[in-house]
């Protein structure tokens, strides 16, 4: 239990152990990962859940780290867009996908798409292009760029089944 | 004292931890409360139920379900048994928020969350829902439906709802919702429709048309009448009055989202669609 304004805490973050200090006691999950830890690939948006921008994976399972208590998140496993993406900066097969297929216009619903995306389709391998939209109705895209994003999942989908 | 997060790890320490801190707001999920928090909502202390592993769980026993106040939605949707026995509490948890949402929000979260717009509430009341409440005086089973009618699903003051359990009908039953847009919306006006064979009766629950959800049992007894339960079918007729008394048993307001005359209108199409649809299904499928 901690009590006062401000606590201190340790996460795993994209594998690696992080010293939280002097963090407000209701701080978000969104909040550390940004200001503590400079990991600014997840991005804020709503505040409330409807945009799915700040999307991560707490313990392999998409979450919208802007409703995520960080000091709960303590002992459990966190992945950004930092941690999923390739270490030596090539792209996923997702990603990759994105590329080919999706017509990004400001790109900051991607980040938290290509989050929810992945957790999708490691549930559901050959998902279908209704699956992908059912799946991914927790992200918005101010730009409405959907029908390139679910083409593009829809066919990393289908290699991840082939695999 | 300016601010305080309360994590115990059973119940017992949570009860206790409330008597020493009974303004601490409880966290199940954190999809409404911390949602609150980005809103600029002041908040002195939160007592977080995440670590209660004892209010986790779906279990089968006796006939009936029960589901860990923990429960999330994603768990309650994915459970290959209880999500097609229980066909429309599986509909509802399918449109509840988003894939996102459904991993943190909970079963109990959503029944003392508050507002008649909850998704869950009118199903479990469809299905004669009880809850398991603990507090300082002990603990207690309830009907649903009671605690709707004393308190709009508010717990006094040092309670944690723990459970809620229910028994399904045997006999078709679906969750029918209006709204906005198909995900990541309260339903603006949802029935629930659930059909008991062997009693020959019928349970509709309305949802967004009240100040909590309410059953319509002027309905229910019209359509337990009305249909023909030897041959399986309901007369257009039937279906007709059906909707139209369901419709009275709205009592909605107009807010931002729908008119009150919108919401009743609803109600009555969708009541009337609703048991022509589970009929035509043919029961028992």
């Amino acid at each position: 239990m901690s009590s006062g304004e401000r606590i201190s805490y340790c996460i795993n973050v994209n594998g690696e152990q992080h010293v939280i200090e002097d963090a407000w006691y209701f701080e978000t999950l969104l909040g550390v990962l940004r200001k503590h830890l400079g990991l600014n690939g997840t991005k804020f948006a709503c505040g409330t859940g409807h945009c799915g921008a700040c999307t991560v994976h707490v313990d392999g399972r998409p979450v919208n780290s802007c409703l995520e208590l960080a000091a709960l998140t303590v002992g459990h496993q966190i992945t950004t867009i930092e941690g999923y993406s390739p270490a030596d900066g090539s792209l996923t097969r997702l990603q990759e996908a994105i590329v080919q297929c999706a017509d990004v216009q400001c790109g900051y619903c991607v980040p938290g798409l290509v989050m929810s995306a992945a957790a999708l389709i490691g549930e559901q391998p050959g998902a279908s292009a209704e699956d992908v939209r059912e799946g991914l109705c927790g992200n918005l895209c101010r730009c409405t760029a959907y029908g390139g994003f679910v083409e593009a999942v829809r066919q990393a989908a289908s290699h991840e089944a082939e695999a | 004292m300016t601010g305080i997060l309360l994590t115990p790890d059973n119940l017992t320490d949570a009860v206790g931890a409330l008597l020493r801190h009974p303004h601490a707001q409880l966290v199940a999920g954190g999809t409404d409360v911390v949602a609150d928090l980005n809103r600029g909502r002041p908040a002195t202390g939160l007592l977080s139920l995440r670590g209660l592993a004892e209010l986790t769980g779906i279990h089968y026993k006796d006939g009936r379900w029960c589901l860990g106040a923990m429960t999330t939605i994603a768990d309650v949707r994915a459970n290959a048994d209880l999500a097609p026995q229980a066909s429309a509490l599986g509909q509802a948890a399918r449109s509840l928020g988003s894939r996102q949402i459904r991993n943190r929000a909970t079963v109990g979260g959503n029944i003392c969350g508050g507002g008649s717009d909850r998704t869950l509430i009118p199903v479990l009341l469809a299905y004669d829902a009880t809850v398991d409440v603990v507090g300082p005086e002990g603990s207690r089973t309830q009907a649903l439906s009671d605690l709707l009618a004393s308190s709009g699903a508010s717990l006094a003051v040092g309670e944690i709802l723990t459970a809620v359990s229910f028994s399904v009908a045997s006999g078709p039953h679906r969750y029918y919702r209006i709204g906005p847009r198909n995900a990541l919306c309260y339903a603006t006006v949802s029935v629930t429709l659930v059909v008991d064979e062997p009693t020959r009766s019928v349970r509709v629950a309305l949802g967004g048309v009240a100040e909590t959800a309410v059953r319509a049992p002027a309905a229910e007894a019209l359509a337990g009448a009305g249909i023909d339960w030897q041959r399986r079918r309901v007369d257009a007729d039937v279906a007709g009055a059906f909707g139209v008394v369901a419709a009275e048993a709205a009592q909605p307001v107009s807010d931002f989202v729908a008119s009150a005359q919108y919401r009743r209108h609803a109600v009555e199409v969708m009541a009337r669609r609703a048991l022509k649809h589970l009929f035509e299904e043919g029961i028992g499928e």
